[in-house]
């Protein structure tokens, strides 16, 4: 049995808004370098990784990578310096990405609080 | 820990790069009629931003911004008839910065909301942060 797995579910999201909130920031700093194009990370579709076994030391498993890759947005030029950087949905794209990961956090310290509770026998 | 402080220098480069573009809009208002000890007018200067772009940024997607030159601008002076300056030519023409108030207004305020946009960015970062510590308690 796994205990953490309440935690090890949420991660991966946790991880995702984090990465993604560095993304937005990037953008926002070169909301004024000619020629930027404003990105986005999106969750790469889920590779059919099959479960090979490795029967030999020198077998590799199918690695766990990055799960996310960075994509560039296709936007209409808002500016005559070719940055396609809107300011606005940036800024709005943050505030949603921050509750978003304040939420994956809130639910893993629920879920050590829950651990917290058994581990003391749902005593005080 | 690494990549926590990164995302907060992501945007201080944001932030020191429109400090920059603000002090040369500084320097351009204050110079609007100023000329230089070798008699020329003074030349409107000009930030260029670059994003500062490698393979493994690119991935990550932490791109910060930094300024790759601060040049003159070779726009042409502003000629005004003043016969009574003493830079006047003999046409009684005197030829004065190239700094355009209007534009630099505008960027000023550009530069100013663009600051603004960092330094909340980087409030947000400060507080997620803040959430993850709490994990701690």
């Amino acid at each position: 049995m796994d205990i953490f797995k309440g935690i090890r579910k949420v991660e991966p999201f946790a991880d995702y808004t984090w990465k993604r909130h560095k993304v937005i920031l990037s953008n926002i700093a070169n909301a004024d370098t000619p020629n930027y194009k404003a990105k986005d990370l999106v969750f790469e579709k889920e590779l059919k990784t099959i479960p090979l076994k490795t029967t030999h030391p020198k077998h590799i498993s199918p690695q766990k990578g990055p799960r996310f890759k960075v994509v560039e947005i296709n936007r209409r030029l808002v500016g005559n310096d070719r940055n396609n950087v809107s300011i606005e949905e940036e800024m709005a794209k943050l505030s949603q990405n921050r509750i978003a990961y304040e939420v994956y956090v809130r639910m893993m310290s629920r879920s050590i609080e829950k651990l917290n509770n058994v581990i003391r026998g749902g005593r005080r | 820990m690494n990549d926590l402080f990164r995302a907060f220098e992501i945007s201080a480069s944001g932030m020191y790069a429109q400090r920059i573009r603000m002090n040369t809009i500084a320097s351009n208002l204050a110079n609007y009629e100023s000329f230089k000890p070798n008699g020329e007018p003074y030349r409107k200067l000009e930030v260029i931003f670059e994003a500062v772009l490698s393979e493994e940024r690119l991935k990550k997607g932490e791109i910060p911004v930094r300024v790759a030159q601060i040049r003159e601008s070779d726009a042409p002076f502003r000629r005004v008839y003043m016969p009574d300056h003493p830079m006047a030519d003999e046409e009684g023409y005197v030829d004065f910065p190239n700094v355009d108030l209007v534009k630099e207004m505008a960027d000023m305020i550009s530069a100013m909301r663009s600051y603004e946009a960092n330094l909340n960015a980087f409030n947000a970062t400060r507080e997620m942060a803040n959430t993850t510590i709490e994990l701690w308690r």
